[in-house]
């Protein structure tokens, strides 16, 4: 299903470290074979994961010459433009404009390697992090699969009233399990909620006691979502930042990424702050499995919602609002 | 170009190696999207529709007894003949030749069980050098590959990737480049001849040399290739698919050469295997997996001259199965 939002957007595909000069990654986003490459120069390029000759898979292949795709098949060789420049069994001969591989957008922030699937009209402005600067250590992590849709991952990255349950003993436990009102504010530039507000034993992975802790969530992008954790006194930096990147491999199978942005964790080995984000999210993972319907419902008479859930509840009205129909039951 | 599709379920299609189908033991295949079953009586290979004709249980969830396939529901004992002889429920019951299982025309060739479909099955394609007694014959396969029947014997066409998918087997990088060859029209499909690649393994042997081409297309789903080592000396492979549905695709191949060889037939299935092997990922991965027919779908350059003259061969005879 080819979904006009969805489209135009930015989706992680890898880790900026993890694609390395010279090498070829597959990927899968919204049903489409996506190849990434980087060049000998540090450029990554993004194609079609599809040679035009025979349609075989260019994520076979490897990289020639430091600046070329080579296709596993036949030895095509393509620039990072697409141009088919070397065509093996013809040697000398030129290959017309209609022999390129099909470029896509592709740009690299906060670590990660982003594509986009069309090239008109362009795509959405490069994914932000308002707050974070040099004072901040960023740890990135995942990919993480999980059989669900991607709104499904993303309302459950908003959702605070599942802590004492899913994350008992870091980020909440019983008996606080009740979540005071906050303000949700619906713009141009997305949901936004703010002073959500829970019980912490341990809020991350260097807290040595349990606090009450106040989250700022912002969800720019259907499947794009940033918390905050708001400083404790006026003009202090927030003390984490936290990106959600959720990939749709297809409307039913989606990559977590996330980027964590500390002030604390500079100069720290980053794995043991992986470690801890593995295991909050394996607990979600198995909860997120089993929801049902997969796909995230936008009638709002579809599932139940108490009051804790508005943040949600706002977020579905969005992605209706939006005309979302990739990973969602649209409104009938 | 013909009205009528081309009559797909009539060609004769390999299921099994003969060896494979043993006495008292029952196999399985599918062709045509057809579940098969493949049973021996001695020398005789039988090959049914794999359902019985009383209540359309399975007949390979049987049992083989004194030469007869006895269903596992309700126990009626098919001959070879594939006349019911038995119905345990009524003692003595004579039953009417329509209680048939539904049986196949068979034929065995070259160490493979060959199926048709038809009632009435066109003759079998000739091909000299299978039958001819100075060349040594040897099947391979089957190979199994997630793709369309026409994508995977346009592969076994296709000398250009030599280079790239069986370096130090079938090619080498440092000689990508095909000359132009000639292609024609036969009665029954296309033809090329005389294409020389320089093979460093072009038999399995290890023997290396430069060796010309000649490739036939005999039906849809069945081509051949004969390649020269010397004036003398030529090594020929039977390539067949059995197409287990539009997408799916089971290969087997007979391998042959009229000249002798200290290299066993273990070794040679060996080198066979690992071609094979490097193919699959890559023919896999086409898209669309159905073999397109629309020239201006993809890309064709000077060396896919028999791949083209393969497509306009499968559009002029109307093939609508695995193409699109």
């Amino acid at each position: 299903m080819s979904d006009p939002v969805l489209l135009g957007d930015w989706h992680a595909v890898s880790q900026s470290d993890a694609l390395r000069v010279g090498q070829v990654l597959g990927a899968t986003v919204l049903d489409e074979a996506v190849v990434v490459w980087r060049d000998s120069a540090g450029v990554a390029h993004a194609f079609r994961d599809r040679c035009p000759h025979r349609g075989a898979k260019l994520s076979l292949g490897c990289v020639r010459d430091g600046l070329a795709l080579q296709c596993p098949y036949h030895g095509w060789r393509f620039d990072g433009a697409g141009r088919c420049v070397v065509m093996p069994a013809q040697p000398g001969q030129d290959a017309p404009e209609k022999f390129s591989a099909q470029t896509l957008p592709l740009v690299e922030a906060w670590g990660l390697v982003w594509v986009a699937l069309c090239a008109t009209p362009a795509p959405v402005p490069v994914p932000v992090m308002p707050e974070v600067d040099d004072d901040y250590a960023l740890v990135v992590d995942g990919p993480y699969e999980v059989a669900t849709s991607g709104p499904r991952a993303v309302e459950n990255f908003l959702d605070m009233a599942h802590f004492p349950f899913i994350h008992s003993g870091s980020l909440g436990a019983e008996p606080y399990t009740q979540i005071a009102d906050y303000p949700v504010e619906l713009s141009a530039d997305g949901v936004r909620a703010t002073g959500c507000k829970v019980w912490q034993p341990q809020t991350t992975l260097v807290a040595e006691r349990g606090t009450e802790t106040a989250y700022t969530y912002w969800v720019p992008r259907p499947l794009r979502a940033l918390l905050t954790k708001e400083p404790g006194a006026k003009g202090e930096k927030p003390s984490d930042v936290i990106m959600l990147a959720a990939t749709p491999v297809s409307e039913v199978h989606t990559q977590i990424w996330f980027v964590m942005a500390m002030t604390y964790a500079k100069g720290q080995p980053a794995q043991p702050f992986r470690d801890f984000q593995h295991t909050i999210f394996m607990q979600d993972k198995a909860v997120l499995e089993s929801q049902r319907p997969q796909r995230l419902p936008l009638d709002p008479m579809a599932e139940c919602h108490q009051r804790a859930d508005r943040l949600s509840l706002t977020y579905r009205r969005w992605l209706a609002q939006l005309g979302l129909r990739y990973g969602v039951i649209p409104l009938a | 170009m013909s009205d009528t599709a081309y009559p797909i379920t009539h060609d004769w299609y390999p299921v099994a190696a003969v060896e494979a189908v043993v006495e008292g033991q029952i196999a399985t295949a599918t062709l045509l999207g057809e579940d098969l079953v493949i049973w021996r009586a001695g020398a005789e290979v039988m090959v049914w529709r794999d359902q019985c004709p009383h209540r359309g249980a399975r007949l390979s969830l049987g049992r083989i007894e004194h030469q007869q396939l006895h269903c596992a529901y309700h126990g009626w004992a098919f001959d070879t003949a594939a006349r019911c002889v038995r119905v345990p429920a009524v003692p003595g019951l004579v039953m009417p030749d329509k209680a048939r299982a539904p049986r196949c025309e068979v034929q065995l060739r070259a160490g493979l069980v060959w199926v048709s479909l038809s009632a009435t099955p066109p003759p079998f394609p000739e091909i000299g050098w299978l039958e001819d007694t100075s060349f040594q014959h040897l099947y391979c396969g089957p190979y199994h590959m997630k793709s369309s029947g026409p994508r995977v014997i346009e592969n076994f066409l296709d000398a250009a990737h030599f280079p790239f998918v069986h370096a130090g087997f079938l090619g080498v990088p440092e000689q990508p480049a095909l000359d132009a060859y000639e292609v024609t029209r036969t009665a029954h499909g296309v033809q090329a001849l005389g294409l020389r690649v320089f093979q460093p393994n072009y038999d399995g042997s290890g023997a290396a040399g430069t060796v010309a081409y000649d490739y036939e297309v005999h039906r849809p789903l069945l081509a051949s290739l004969s390649k020269a080592v010397d004036e003398t000396r030529r090594w020929a492979m039977l390539f067949a698919v059995s197409p287990v549905s539009e997408t799916e695709s089971r290969a087997f191949a007979v391998l042959a050469q009229n000249y002798p060889s200290d290299t066993t037939d273990e070794a040679i299935r060996q080198w066979e295997d690992t071609i094979t092997a490097q193919d699959i990922p890559i023919v896999e991965s086409q898209r669309p997996v159905r073999l397109p027919l629309d020239m201006g779908a993809e890309i064709h350059v000077r060396s896919d001259r028999l791949a083209v003259a393969y497509r306009r061969y499968l559009r002029e005879i109307n093939l609508h199965y695995g193409v699109c």
